[in-house]
């Protein structure tokens, strides 16, 4: 039967104590993801996707709060909530090398207890739908980090999940093999009403392109959750401009923050220019930007004006982009 | 009981995978074979020399120090197997995480791994014994073997084992670095308080009351009594002769069933602690 929240967290926390700190990875996280929802976590790395997912498939324990996964307890009903779920990490060279891939995902099919023909079926049929039907017979040990990636979401959907986990899973695949992996787990949803699929990503497109639902999460709070339109109409009564400029120095960044009507200002730096995004509160306030720039010495080469995007609304949120972010974690 | 045999029966297919890939069978036969008879040859040479710079008592010590040296060579290497199926999985293969959040048993799964590395290496106890008879005299005939004791001494050893085995298993679940080395530095210390090598009369008398509490001991004295029919000879002095085989039998019923007993809850207790910690999907590339 199906439960009326696929997962259920409320005041979720997770604290990790060192000798030297206390850290908080969680703090207070509510969430609420009904079945047949493709539920995304955007957020930088240590914003606490990672260590939600842990506690929600079990394993990790939270140090305060309750989660429920398709309405077991992940504290008190472990083994029940691992009957109904399954996890695909990204970014991990994971498998056993001396086996084969077929051998690699029949053996899994066996923790779950599926029956062997069943399983065999069912590894045939996605080994054909991710491409790797010719490579059924070779070790893992012969593979690329692609071609493991693909076979670890083969395993993930192998016991046909009420739950399926995928934590940052098109880390490191290429373009193609990425854009595969995002069709079919909108096609899986879409054939199995009422499966659910939480997706941690930090990549705003995939996020935009895939999830019904997201979360924007950083330092272990939620900041925000919605669809991806709603999230953007939020900014829309905000303007949000796209500069390229010269490179610009951090002071310059420092005095544009503090013109009144400046939502927020995020900067990329590439080969010879930055690209700046600029969300202002009014059309009205961007010649005081501009006149900052020739203030700070920094020559203008183009300006747009666009509509908003999740990145927008993350730098929105969190007061910096998510690449800077990362640059300092 | 049914997810524990279905989880058993996976670890052993995938130890027996991984660990007998490694070669094709000729090279397993010969190392096999090879392995045993240079342990055994080693032995031998040690022994001799002892014999000629010491021993009073004159006994001719191979037949003991043979036995209790192979048979300790299943224990050191079922010891260690779920520690390093542990490490391997969760540091190495990067599975053990994906193993966990399955609904099998933990419990089962790393019994069966344990039973496949016993099973792949058993060969080399009785074509080690089989090379000490014929080729060092030690007497061993299967005329004489005990076959009803060496079977129920075996289950009863290697159950004592595969509880001490899940213990270092749960201990290395909590553990974030130099877990490669609880195994081996337990299955090291044990060999020198089990009287594998010698009689444990020659142990300082503090050590012969930490060698009298290993079960191992016992164990160990079992093989020997069902394998070689004057084990118990006095002249020996092995500090164990005065114990009656059923005696014997006894503490190792009652070690089996204690070691159950704790090693349960002990290993249940370590996951819970390595879940609290965060521990179970560790990689710490050290």
């Amino acid at each position: 039967m199906q439960p009326e929240y696929a997962i259920r967290t409320v005041n979720l926390q997770r604290t990790y104590k060192t000798k030297e700190r206390v850290l908080k990875a969680l703090d207070g996280v509510d969430l609420a993801v009904r079945p047949g929802e493709l539920f995304g976590f955007l957020g930088p790395n240590g914003a606490g996707k990672t260590t939600t997912i842990k506690i929600l498939t079990t394993l990790l324990l939270p140090s305060g709060g309750t989660a429920e996964v398709w309405g077991f307890d992940v504290l008190h009903e472990a083994d029940a909530v691992r009957r109904h779920i399954n996890m695909v990490s990204g970014g991990e060279s994971s498998g056993y090398g001396l086996l084969t891939v077929r051998e690699n995902l029949w053996m899994f099919t066996q923790f779950h207890g599926m029956d062997s023909k069943v399983a065999n079926k069912r590894i045939d049929e996605l080994l054909e739908v991710m491409g790797l039907a010719d490579r059924a017979k070779t070790r893992v040990s012969f593979l690329s980090t692609g071609l493991r990636q693909k076979m670890n979401y083969i395993r993930g959907l192998l016991t046909d999940p009420d739950v399926l986990f995928l934590d940052e899973p098109t880390l490191g695949l290429d373009v193609e093999a990425a854009r595969t992996l995002r069709t079919y787990t909108r096609h899986w949803l879409d054939t199995n009403p009422g499966k659910t699929v939480v997706l941690t990503t930090h990549y705003m497109q995939e996020a935009d392109e895939l999830c019904d639902r997201v979360a924007i999460i950083s330092g272990g709070t939620i900041l925000a959750c919605d669809t991806p339109t709603s999230l953007k109409y939020s900014l829309q009564q905000d303007v949000v401009f796209r500069l390229f400029t010269t490179p610009v120095a951090p002071a310059f960044l420092q005095a544009v923050e503090q013109i009144a009507g400046v939502q927020s200002i995020s900067q990329r730096s590439g080969d010879q220019r930055d690209e700046l995004s600029l969300i202002l509160r009014d059309d009205a306030i961007l010649p005081q930007v501009l006149s900052q720039l020739a203030n700070h010495n920094a020559g203008l080469l183009s300006l747009e004006k666009r509509q908003p995007t999740l990145e927008d609304v993350f730098v929105n949120l969190v007061g910096h982009s998510l690449s800077e972010s990362e640059a300092t974690a | 009981m049914q997810r524990f045999w279905q989880a058993f029966r996976v670890g052993a297919w995938l130890g027996w995978k991984t660990e007998s890939n490694w070669t094709n069978p000729l090279f397993y036969i010969l190392w096999s074979l090879l392995l045993p008879m240079s342990n055994g040859l080693i032995m031998t040479m040690m022994l001799r020399v002892l014999q000629r710079t010491g021993n009073a008592s004159g006994a001719d010590l191979l037949p003991y120090v043979f036995i209790g040296t192979v048979v300790y060579s299943i224990v050191a290497l079922l010891l260690d197997s779920m520690a390093w199926a542990v490490l391997e999985d969760r540091e190495r293969m990067g599975m053990l995480k994906y193993i966990a959040i399955t609904p099998s048993s933990m419990y089962g799964y790393l019994w069966g791994r344990g039973f496949a590395k016993v099973s792949i290496n058993f060969l080399a106890v009785p074509l080690t014994l089989t090379f000490g008879a014929l080729v060092l005299d030690i007497p061993i005939r299967l005329s004489t073997i005990d076959w009803p004791l060496l079977l129920v001494v075996s289950l009863l050893g290697l159950l004592i084992v595969t509880f001490a085995a899940q213990i270092l298993a749960g201990v290395t679940l909590m553990i974030a670095r130099h877990a490669g080395f609880v195994g081996q530095a337990v299955s090291g210390a044990l060999y020198l308080f089990t009287g594998a090598l010698f009689p444990i009369t020659v142990l300082p008398n503090w050590m012969q009351v930490i060698t009298r509490a290993v079960p191992l001991t016992y164990w160990l004295e079992g093989m020997r009594r069902a394998l070689w029919v004057d084990a118990q000879n006095p002249v020996y002095n092995t500090g164990l002769n005065q114990l009656s085989t059923s005696n014997l039998l006894l503490i190792l019923l009652g070690s089996a069933i204690a070691m159950a007993v704790i090693s349960i809850p002990l290993q249940r207790r370590a996951e819970h602690r390595a879940k609290e910690k965060g521990l179970l999907d560790m990689n710490t590339a050290y």
